[in-house]
C-alpha cells in the first residue's frame, strides 16, 4: 500500500538537502530567488506531507511507510537510522511544513540580511525536526533531537537582538543539558538490549519495554523526563525561553514557539507515556502539580511584563503546561485534548509573534508604554490580533478552547484519581490552578491589547499600510484557527484512534 | 422533516447575516447601512415567528420538548455536542429574546446613523444574538458553558467599542476579567459533574450534561459526592450565576457596562446577560433542588441585592446608571424567587422585567440621542415636549414597580408564593424591596418629565415633526416593547403557572387578595409622596453627606475590587516577575559562578611552582592507594576481581 | 611464523626511521651548516613518508577486517591476519594488530607535524639539525611504545619519547624569556617523578607475578592463577596511575597547561598528537594486562578520569571566558577529550576500550584541524602593534581575541573550523556525535552503576560545549580589530593548513554516516 514515491527517507532529507543547496555557493546570493525557492519548497513539502496523511487511514494506528538505513551506524550497538509515521507523528509533520512556509511567507520583510544563511538555517531546522517526529529508533530520535540544537543556536545568535549572544549560549547551556540527559537514557537502553529487532522500531520496543528491569526503568524514565522538561520549559527550567523568544525575529520565534516546544511533548507522549507508563505513572502526579505551578508562574510574570515579545513568550509556557496536564492525565480526552492544543498551541503562537514582529517593525519599539492607539491606525493588525489574543485565552468556537478542555478535563478525571488520595489530591488540585489559567489568560492578553492598540497615542502615525504577505499570513492563522475551533472533529477523529489504543493498553496494563 | 430540525435557524442564521456583512467588505467595502440593518433584522423576525410556532406546538403537546444534537468533540467517553433544546421554559425565554433583539436592533438603526464603525457594531450585535440564542436553546451544560463564555466576549467587544475612550476601554476589561472568573467556577463545576457521567458506562449514548433531564445525572453525582461536597459544587453554579447576573458584590460591571452605547444596553445589559445568570438557575433547578442550603443561599443573595441595589439606585443622577441598578435589583427579587420555591414567578418575572427595561433603555436611548446628556439634572419637564417618551418611560416604571401591567402579575405570583409557603421574613424584605424600586422609579420619572427643562437643547426645532421628531423606527421598537410589557402579563399570566411549574409545586393559582390590595395602596402613597418631592418640589429632603457618599459609590465597591486586583494579581505579579528573574534566572547564573569559580581555582593550582604540583599528585596518589589498601582489607570483595 | 628474515617485514617501518635518523646525523656533519632549513624538513617528511609507505603489507588485512576486502580483492595479498602475534628479543616486543594500526597513526602524525611545522621552526636556522633530528626520535620512540609487550620496554619507549619531547621543548628558548627552557625543565622532572612511581609499581607486580611480561600474564589470568593481595593491587594502581602522566589525566595532568605554554607550536602539535597516541595505546595495553585484577582498580581510574573530565571542563570555560591564549584553549581540549578516552579505558571492558580507541581517533582529526587552523592564524598575524578602531595601540597577541570577527575575513575557514568544534562538542552530522554516543553505552554496558559517574563525566561535557559554542560566537561576532592580519588572503587560499581543515571536516562528515566498516575493523582488533 506503501506507493514507493512516498517515502519518508525522503520527507526528512529533502530539507536538509534543500537547505545545502541554498547555503552552496552555486545558488545565487540575492534575496529574493532565495526565499521564492526556499517558500517553494515549504509548500512541496506541505503537499507532500499532507499526501502521507491522505494514503495512511487514520484507523490503523501502526507504523506505516517504514523505511531503514542501508547499513547500522555502529554495527556493535545496532545502532540503525530508520524511520516511521503513525497517525499522531504525521500531523505533527504535517504542523511543522505549514508553520515553517507560514514563517518564511512572514520573514519577507523582517529577515533582510544575510539571507542565503538564514534559510538553509530554517531548512536545517525544519528537516531536524521532521526527523524528530518521523524517527522511529531512540538511536535516530536522539540523532535528530541534537540536531535540531544547533541551526537553532545559530539562528538565535545571528538575527538576535541586542544581546543575541549571551541568549544563543545560554540556549546552548540549556539544551546540551537536555541532550545530555536524553543520551544517558537512550545510551542505557542501547547498552541493556542488544539484538536488533527490539531496537529497530518503536512498535517492538512499546511492546518489549514492559520487561527490562524496574530501576532501570526508573533512571531511563527519569532521564527522559528530564530531557523533555527542560525543552518543553517546564517550571523551574523555563528561564531560557523568554531570553532567546524575545530578542529572536519574529519568523524565528514563531518556528521556536510553535515547532520546537512541540517536540517535546510530542517526545512526552511517544516516549514516556507510550513506552515507560508504569514508572511515568509514579511520576504523573508530581508533573502535573509542576505544569500547574508553571501555568500559574508563568501567567503572573507574564501579567507584569512590559516588553509584548516577552509577554508572548511567556505565554506559551502556559500553554505548554496546559498541554502537559492533557498528557500526563493518562486519560484518552486528556491526551486527545493534549494533541488537539498543541496544533491550537502552534497556530496561536505563531500569529502572536508574527503579530508583534509587525507591530516592533513599524513602530521600532516592542515596549508596552511607548505603544498605545495602533488600532486607528492599523485597523486590520488589530482585529486579527485581537482574535487571535481571545483564541489564546481559550474562547469556546476558537481552537483554543477545544484542546484546553479537553486537557483540563483530563486533569479533573484522569484516571489516575482512584490510584491513591495523595494522586487524586495533587492532581485535582493542579487541575483548578490550571483551570483558574484561563482568568490569568485574559489579564494578559487584554492588558497587552489594551496597552498596544486601544486607548489614544500621543502621536499621529497616520495610515499604517501592511504589506499584504504580511496581511495574509495573518488571516490564513485566524482562518486555521476559527475553522478549528468550530470544527474541532477535523483534527479529533484523525487522532482519536490513536489516543483511544494506546491509553486502552495502558490502562489495562497499569489497573 | 420533523419540527426539530427548524431548531437549527434561528442558530445559524445571525452568522449567516454576519458573513453577508464581512464578505463584501473585504473586496469593495462595508454594505450600505440600509443593507446590513435590513439583514441583522432578518434573524429576529424569522426566529419570532419560529418561536411562536413552537410555542403553539408545545402547548398542543404538553409531555414533548424537541431536541436535535450534533457532535462538537468526541474522544472516548468524553462526548461534547452542540444542538438546540426547545421545552417550555426556553421557548417563552426565546420568545422574549427574540422581541427584545427586534426592538434593540430597530433602535440601533438611526442611533448609530452617524457615527463611524457603523458596520462593526452590527456584526458584533449579530455575533451576540447568536451566542444569546445558543445559550438558550443550549442542549447541555457544556454548549451552555461554552456560549455562556461567548456571551461575555461580545459583551466585552461591545462595551470596548468606542476603543479610543479610555473610560470605556478599562469598563470592557473589568467586565470581562470579572465574567471570566465567573466562567471559571461553571468550568469547574461542569467538569467536576462531567467526571461522574465519564465513569459509569451507560451514560455514554445520552450527550454528557444534557439539560433534557437534569435530575438523572444529578442525582447521581449527589448519590457518589455526598451532601457537603455537592452543595459546595453546586455553590459554585451559583456562584458563576450571580457573577452573570450582576448581584449584589458583582454589580459593578455592569453599572461600568453602561459605557456602550444604548442600543447595545438595551439589548445586552439590560435584559439578557443578567438574565443568563438566572437562566442558568432556572435550568439546573432540578439539581440544586436536592440541596436546600443552596437555595437559602440564592433567596440571601437575591434579597441582599433587591435592597442594596434599590437604594444605590435612588441616589443615582445618570438614566443609564438608574436603569443598571434597577436591573441588578429586579434581579435580585427573581433570585429570591428562585430561592424560595416560587419557581413560575420568577420565570415570569425574569420575562416582564426584561421587555419593561428594554422600553426603558430604548426611551433612555431616545433622550440621550436628542438632548446628548444623561445627567438628570440636565433634564426635566420633557412631557409636554415629547409626550410620547412619558407615556411609554411611564408604562415601564409601572410595569417595573408592579403596580400594574404586567409586572404586577409576577410581583403578585411570587408574593403569593411566598405568603402560602410561610415565608414571611423573605415576604416582608421583598416587599420592602418593592417600595424601594417604586421610589427611585417614580423618582426618576418625575425628575425627568416634571417640572421644567433645564438642559440646552432648543424642542422648537421638532415643534412641526409628526410624533415630536422621533425616527419611525425608534417609533415602532418603542411600541412593540410597551405593547408587551402592557399587555403580556394579562394574556399568559393566567394559565402560565399551569405549564410551567415545578414538580413540588403545591400551591399554584391560589391568590391572596389582602395581601395585593396592602401592597398596591403602600405603592400609591410612595408614588404621591414622590410626586410631593420631586415634581411639586413642596419637601425639602436635607442629604446626610457621609452617607450619600458611601451610598453614592456603590459601599465603595469599585475602591475594593481594585485593591483586589492589584493586590492579588498586579501586586502579585510583580513579586512572581522578581522571583523569576532572580531565583529561576539564578539557576543559570549560579550555574556559570560556580563554573568561574572551579577554573578560577584550578588556575590558581597551576601556579608554575613545581613542588605544589609534585605535592598535590602526590597526595592524590597516597589518598587512592589508601583506599584499595582498606577496601582490599575490608573485603568489599563482592565487587568481583 | 615464517623463519626469522620473513618477520622482519613488520619491521620496515622502523627500519626506515632509524635509518633516516643515521641519514640525518651523516648529513648534519657533513654539510650542516650550508643546508638551509627547508631542505632539513624535505628531508624529514622523505623519511617519515618512506615509513609511511612501509605498511603496504599491512593494508590487505585491514580492509579485509574492515569488510570491505571486496572492494580491493583481486589487487592486495593478504598475509593471514592471525600468525601476526609474534615475540621477539624472547618477547619483550610482540607486533599486535591495534598496535599496528597505532603505528601506522603515530608515524602519519608525524609526518602532518613536519608538514605544518615549517614556518614555525624556520627561526631555528643551525639548530634545526638538531630539532629534526630530536623529532625523528620522538616519532621512533612513540612507535616503539607500540611494539612493547611488557612493562620494562614499555617504561624504555616512554622514555625515549618524554626525553625527545624535553629536548624540542627546550631547543626553542630564547635569550630574552626563558619560558621555553623552565618548561622543559618542569616538563622533566614530572616526568621523572611519574616513572619513579610506575618503577615501583612494576617491581611490585614483579614481586607478586614473578614476571612483567603482558602475554605471560594474560595466560597466567586465563588459567586463573592469578594470586590475590594487598600489595598487587597497590602495585596496579601505582603503574596505571603513573601511566596517565602521559595521557594529562588528573594526577599528574598539571604539565599539560605549563608544557604546552612554553612549547613552540611546532612542537605543541607533536606532543598533543604523536605522543597522545603513543601515551593512549600504553594505557590501552596496560588495561588489557592489568584488567583481570578488577573492581578497585577500575574504581580509582574512573574517579580520576571524571576529575580529568571536570578539569578540562573547567579549563576551557575559564580560557573562553578570559579569552586567554590559543594555545591554553588546545591545551584545555586536549585534556578534557583525553579524559574522555581515559573513561573508556577506565572501565577496563573490551567494549569500552574499543569505544575509547574510536573516540581517540576522532578527536585526533579534529584536533589536527584545530592546531592547523589555529597555526594559520598565528603566522599571519601582524608582530607589530596595530592601533585599534576604537583607539588605543593593540599587539596582537595569540589570544582567542585574536580570532573575533573572523567570519567577516573569510566564511569558509570558519565554517570548517565551526564543524570541527561542533565534532569536538559531539553533535549530529559530524563523527564526534557518534563517538560519544558509542562511548557512552558502552560505559553504560558495564552496569546501570555506571550512570553515576557518567553523569558528572557528561556535566563536564556541558560545560565543555557550552564554552566551545561561546568560542564559535567569538568567530561570528561584529569584528573590532581588522588590520590584525597581514594577509587576509591567506585564509581562502589553498595551503597546507586549509587543505588539512578541510580534509578532516570532510572526513568527520563522512565518518559519521560510513564510519561503520573502521568501527568494525575496531572491534575486531581490539
Amino acid at each position: 500500500m506503501a506507493v514507493n514515491l512516498l517515502s519518508t527517507f525522503i520527507l526528512v532529507l529533502l530539507p536538509i538537502i534543500a537547505g545545502l543547496v541554498v547555503i552552496s555557493p552555486f545558488f545565487p546570493n540575492n534575496g529574493i530567488k532565495i526565499r521564492r525557492f526556499a517558500k517553494g519548497f515549504c509548500v512541496f513539502n506541505l503537499i507532500f506531507t499532507a499526501l502521507f496523511m491522505l494514503f495512511k487511514s487514520p484507523l490503523d494506528t501502526g507504523f506505516d511507510f517504514v523505511e531503514k538505513f542501508p547499513f547500522r551506524i555502529i554495527p556493535n550497538l545496532e545502532a540503525i537510522i530508520a524511520f516511521g509515521v503513525d497517525n499522531f507523528s504525521i500531523i505533527m509533520c504535517l504542523l511543522t511544513s505549514f508553520i515553517m512556509l507560514l514563517a518564511l511567507m512572514a520573514s519577507k520583510s523582517m529577515i533582510n540580511s544575510k539571507q542565503k544563511l538564514f534559510y538553509s538555517l530554517m531548512l536545517f531546522l525544519l528537516g531536524s525536526v521532521l526527523g524528530i517526529f518521523c524517527a522511529n529508533n531512540l538511536f535516530t530520535f536522539l540523532l535528530f533531537w541534537m540536531m535540531a540544537i544547533v541551526p537553532s543556536f545559530f539562528l538565535i545568535f545571528m538575527w538576535g537582538g541586542s544581546n543575541a549572544r549571551k541568549n544563543a549560549v545560554k540556549f546552548m547551556l540549556f539544551s546540551s543539558v537536555s541532550s545530555l540527559f536524553l543520551m544517558l537514557s537512550v545510551g542505557l537502553i542501547y547498552a541493556y538490549c542488544t539484538d536488533l529487532n527490539i531496537l529497530s522500531d518503536f512498535g517492538t520496543l512499546i511492546k518489549k519495554s514492559e520487561d527490562f528491569p524496574v530501576v532501570m526503568q526508573m533512571i531511563v524514565c527519569a532521564g527522559f523526563t528530564l530531557a523533555f522538561a527542560i525543552r518543553l520549559p517546564l517550571f523551574p527550567f523555563h528561564s531560557w525561553l523568554p531570553s532567546v523568544h524575545s530578542e529572536v525575529p519574529a519568523p524565528v520565534g514563531a518556528v521556536f514557539a510553535g515547532v520546537l516546544l512541540n517536540t517535546a511533548a510530542y517526545s512526552f507522549i511517544r516516549i514516556n507515556l507510550e513506552m515507560f507508563y508504569d514508572v511515568f505513572q509514579l511520576f504523573a502526579p508530581g508533573i502535573i502539580f509542576l505544569c500547574a505551578i508553571s501555568v500559574f508562574w508563568a501567567s503572573y510574570t507574564a501579567i507584569a511584563q512590559n516588553n509584548i515579545r516577552k509577554l508572548v513568550s511567556y505565554i506559551s509556557i502556559v500553554n505548554m503546561g496546559v498541554i502537559l496536564i492533557g498528557i500526563s492525565s493518562f486519560s484518552e480526552y486528556g491526551l486527545c485534548g493534549a494533541i488537539f492544543h498543541m496544533a491550537a498551541h502552534s497556530l496561536i503562537i505563531s500569529g502572536l509573534f508574527i503579530g508583534c514582529g509587525i507591530i516592533y517593525l513599524k513602530f521600532k519599539t516592542d515596549k508596552l508604554e511607548l505603544l498605545g492607539g495602533i488600532a486607528k491606525y492599523a485597523p486590520i493588525l488589530c482585529g486579527l490580533m485581537l482574535f487571535i489574543g481571545l483564541a489564546c485565552t481559550y474562547v469556546p468556537l476558537t481552537m483554543g478552547f477545544s484542546g484546553a478542555f479537553m486537557s483540563l478535563a483530563g486533569g479533573f478525571n484522569s484516571p489516575l484519581i482512584e490510584k491513591s488520595f495523595f494522586a487524586s489530591s495533587l492532581i485535582q488540585l493542579s487541575a483548578v490552578i490550571a483551570a483558574f489559567g484561563g482568568v490569568l489568560a485574559g489579564v494578559y492578553i487584554l492588558k497587552l491589547m489594551h496597552k498596544t492598540f486601544f486607548g489614544l497615542s500621543e502621536f499621529d502615525f497616520g495610515e499604517i499600510k501592511l504589506a499584504n504577505h504580511q496581511i495574509a499570513v495573518l488571516i490564513i492563522i485566524s482562518l486555521g484557527i476559527l475553522i478549528f475551533g468550530i470544527y474541532p472533529m477535523g483534527i479529533v477523529d484523525k487522532i482519536g484512534s490513536f489516543c483511544e489504543t494506546n491509553i486502552s493498553n495502558i490502562l489495562t496494563a497499569i489497573f | 422533516m420533523d419540527i426539530a430540525q427548524n431548531l437549527w435557524i434561528p442558530l445559524f442564521l445571525p452568522l449567516l447575516a454576519v458573513l453577508f456583512i464581512i464578505i463584501p467588505s473585504a473586496y469593495i467595502s462595508f454594505p450600505k447601512k440600509r443593507i446590513t440593518f435590513g439583514l441583522t433584522l432578518l434573524s429576529p423576525v424569522v426566529s419570532l415567528i419560529l418561536s411562536l410556532f413552537f410555542i403553539h406546538y408545545l402547548l398542543h403537546h404538553p409531555t414533548e420538548t424537541l431536541e436535535v444534537n450534533f457532535i462538537f468533540l468526541n474522544s472516548g467517553a468524553f462526548k461534547v455536542h452542540i444542538g438546540a433544546f426547545m421545552d417550555k421554559i426556553s421557548a417563552f425565554a426565546f420568545f422574549v429574546f427574540n422581541v427584545i433583539a427586534l426592538c434593540s436592533g430597530l433602535f440601533a438603526y438611526k442611533y448609530m446613523q452617524d457615527k463611524e464603525d457603523f458596520s462593526r457594531f452590527f456584526i458584533l450585535l449579530n455575533l451576540f444574538v447568536f451566542s444569546m440564542s445558543g445559550l438558550i436553546l443550549s442542549a447541555n451544560l457544556i454548549q451552555f458553558y461554552i456560549f455562556w463564555e461567548l456571551c461575555g466576549v461580545f459583551s466585552y467587544l461591545l462595551i470596548g467599542f468606542y476603543y479610543k475612550r479610555p473610560a470605556s476601554e478599562l469598563a470592557a476589561k473589568k467586565s470581562f476579567l470579572i465574567n471570566k472568573i465567573g466562567d471559571f467556577a461553571l468550568l469547574a463545576a461542569v467538569l467536576v459533574f462531567s467526571y461522574f457521567l465519564i465513569q459509569d458506562t451507560d451514560a455514554i449514548f445520552y450527550p454528557l450534561l444534557t439539560l433534557n433531564d437534569v435530575s438523572t445525572w444529578s442525582l447521581m453525582a449527589y448519590v457518589q459526592l455526598g451532601a457537603f461536597a455537592y452543595s459546595v459544587l453546586c455553590l459554585l453554579v451559583v456562584f458563576a450565576a450571580m457573577v452573570k447576573s450582576a448581584q449584589f458584590p458583582f454589580q459593578v460591571w455592569l453599572v461600568d457596562a453602561m459605557e456602550a452605547p444604548t442600543p447595545a444596553n438595551a439589548l445586552i445589559h439590560g435584559a439578557l446577560i443578567t438574565s443568563a445568570g438566572a437562566y442558568l438557575i432556572i435550568r439546573l433547578y432540578p439539581a440544586l433542588i436536592l440541596s436546600p442550603v443552596v437555595l437559602k443561599t440564592i433567596a440571601v443573595i437575591g434579597i441582599i441585592t433587591a435592597i442594596s441595589c434599590a437604594v444605590i439606585a435612588i441616589a443615582q443622577n445618570d438614566i443609564k446608571k438608574i436603569l443598571a441598578f434597577s436591573t441588578a435589583s429586579q434581579l435580585g427579587l427573581v433570585f429570591t424567587a428562585l430561592g424560595c420555591g416560587a419557581y413560575s414567578g420568577a420565570v415570569f418575572q425574569l420575562g416582564a422585567h426584561a421587555l419593561a427595561k428594554t422600553l426603558m433603555f430604548i426611551t433612555a436611548g431616545v433622550i440621550l440621542h436628542k438632548t446628548l446628556n444623561r445627567n438628570l439634572k440636565f433634564l426635566g419637564g420633557l412631557r409636554e415636549y415629547m409626550p410620547i417618551l412619558a407615556a411609554a418611560w411611564l408604562i415601564g416604571v409601572l410595569s417595573l414597580s408592579g403596580v400594574f401591567f404586567s409586572g404586577f402579575y409576577s410581583k403578585e405570583m411570587i408574593l403569593n408564593h411566598l405568603w402560602e409557603s410561610r415565608q414571611f421574613v423573605f415576604l416582608g424584605l421583598s416587599a420592602f424591596a418593592v417600595i424601594l424600586n417604586v421610589i427611585y422609579l417614580f423618582r426618576s420619572y418625575f425628575i425627568i418629565f416634571e417640572g421644567h427643562y433645564k438642559g440646552s437643547y432648543d424642542f422648537s426645532q421638532d415643534e412641526d415633526k409628526k410624533y415630536d421628531g422621533i425616527d419611525r423606527f425608534m417609533l415602532s421598537s418603542l411600541g412593540v416593547s410597551a405593547l408587551l410589557t402592557a399587555f403580556l402579563g394579562g394574556f399568559i399570566a393566567a394559565d402560565f403557572q399551569r405549564h410551567i411549574y415545578i414538580i413540588k409545586q403545591k400551591f399554584y393559582l391560589v391568590r391572596h387578595p389582602e395581601l395585593e390590595i396592602s401592597i398596591f395602596i403602600a405603592s400609591v402613597l410612595t408614588i404621591y409622596l414622590m410626586w410631593q418631592i420631586y415634581a411639586v418640589r413642596k419637601f425639602k429632603i436635607r442629604r446626610v453627606r457621609l452617607i450619600y457618599r458611601f451610598v453614592v459609590l456603590q459601599f465603595y465597591l469599585n475602591k475594593i475590587f481594585e485593591l483586589l486586583y492589584n493586590v492579588f494579581i498586579g501586586g502579585l505579579s510583580k513579586v512572581v516577575r522578581v522571583l523569576d528573574k532572580y531565583v529561576i534566572g539564578g539557576i543559570y547564573t549560579l550555574i556559570m559562578q560556580i563554573a568561574r569559580f572551579g577554573g578560577y581555582l584550578i588556575s590558581r593550582l597551576q601556579n608554575g611552582n613545581l613542588n605544589s604540583y609534585i605535592f598535590y599528585s602526590f597526595v592524590f596518589v597516597a589518598a587512592v592507594l589508601l583506599c584499595a589498601v582498606m577496601v582490599y582489607f575490608k573485603g568489599l570483595s563482592q565487587y568481583g576481581g | 611464523m615464517g623463519n626469522a628474515f620473513e618477520n622482519l617485514i613488520y619491521f620496515i617501518p622502523d627500519f626506515i626511521l632509524i635509518f633516516g635518523i643515521i641519514l640525518l646525523i651523516f648529513v648534519n656533519l657533513q654539510v650542516g651548516s650550508k643546508l638551509s632549513p627547508k631542505w632539513y624538513m624535505v628531508l624529514m617528511s622523505l623519511v617519515l613518508f618512506s615509513a609511511l609507505l612501509g605498511f603496504l603489507p599491512f593494508a590487505g588485512d585491514f580492509l579485509k577486517l574492515s569488510g570491505l576486502s571486496h572492494i580491493f580483492a583481486n589487487h592486495i595479498s593478504f598475509t593471514p591476519f592471525e600468525d601476526y602475534n609474534i615475540g621477539f628479543f624472547n618477547d619483550a616486543i610482540r607486533i599486535k594488530p591495534l598496535g599496528v594500526l597505532f603505528k601506522f597513526l603515530i608515524i602519519s602524525s608525524g609526518f602532518l607535524c613536519v608538514i605544518l611545522s615549517y614556518p614555525f621552526v624556520k627561526r631555528l636556522n643551525q639548530k634545526i639539525s638538531n630539532f629534526t633530528i630530536l623529532f625523528l626520535l620522538g616519532v621512533f620512540g612513540s612507535s616503539m611504545v607500540v611494539l612493547a609487550n611488557d612493562f620494562l620496554s614499555l617504561f624504555i619507549a616512554c622514555e625515549i619519547l618524554s626525553a625527545c619531547i624535553f629536548f624540542l621543548i627546550a631547543i626553542f628558548d630564547d635569550k630574552k624569556e626563558k619560558t621555553a627552557l623552565e618548561g622543559a625543565v618542569k616538563f622533566l622532572i614530572l616526568n621523572e617523578f611519574a616513572s619513579v612511581f610506575y618503577l615501583i609499581g612494576i617491581s611490585y607486580i614483579y614481586l607478586n607475578l614473578g614476571t612483567i611480561n603482558f602475554s605471560d600474564i594474560n595466560t597466567m589470568a586465563l588459567n586463573k592463577i592469578l594470586p590475590s593481595s594487598p600489595l598487587l593491587n597497590v602495585a596496579e594502581i601505582l603503574t596505571f596511575l603513573a601511566l596517565t602522566f602521559k595521557i594529562g589525566a588528573y594526577p599528574f595532568y598539571i604539565w599539560v597547561m605549563d608544557a604546552f605554554k612554553a612549547s613552540n607550536y611546532a612542537v605543541g602539535l607533536f606532543i598533543s598528537t604523536t605522543a597522545q597516541f603513543a601515551a593512549a595505546f600504553a594505557l590501552t595495553e596496560a588495561a588489557f594486562v592489568l584488567g583481570y585484577f578488577g573492581s578497585i582498580l577500575s574504581f580509582a581510574l574512573v574517579l580520576s578520569s571524571v576529575l580529568t573530565l571536570l578539569l578540562g571542563a573547567l579549563f576551557i570555560f575559564r580560557t573562553v571566558e578570559k579569552e586567554g591564549e590559543i594555545k591554553d584553549f588546545l591545551a584545555a581540549s586536549s585534556i578534557l577529550n583525553m579524559g574522555y578516552v581515559f573513561l573508556g579505558i577506565a572501565f577496563l571492558t573490551k567494549n569500552s576500550i574499543t569505544a575509547s580507541v574510536f573516540c581517540l581517533i576522532i578527536y585526533m582529526i579534529s584536533n589536527f584541524a584545530l592546531w592547523a587552523a589555529f597555526m594559520l592564524v598565528v603566522r599571519n598575524l601582524r608582530k607589530t602593534p596595530v592601533e585599534s578602531p576604537y583607539g588605543g595601540i593593540i599587539k596582537p597577541g595569540e589570544d582567542i581575541s585574536s580570532i573575533k570577527g573572523m567570519a567577516y575575513i573569510s566564511p569558509f575557514f570558519v565554517s570548517l573550523i565551526t564543524i570541527c568544534i561542533i565534532s569536538l562538542a559531539g553533535f549530529p552530522i559530524t563523527a564526534g556525535f557518534v563517538s560519544r554516543f558509542y562511548l557512552f553505552s558502552e560505559i553504560l554496558r558495564s552496569g546501570v552503576w555506571a550512570v553515576y559517574p557518567l553523569i558528572f563525566a557528561a556535566a563536564a561535557g556541558v560545560i565543555a560545549v557550552y564554552s566551545y559554542f561561546k568560542m564559535i560566537s567569538y568567530m561570528f561576532m561584529k569584528p573590532k580589530r581588522l588590520k590584525i592580519y597581514k594577509k587576509k588572503l591567506l585564509f581562502n587560499r589553498l595551503n597546507v593548513y586549509t587543505f588539512i581543515l578541510s580534509a578532516a571536516a570532510v572526513f568527520l562528515c563522512v565518518l559519521f554516516f560510513f564510519g561503520a566498516p573502521f568501527l568494525r575493523m575496531l572491534e575486531k582488533i581490539v
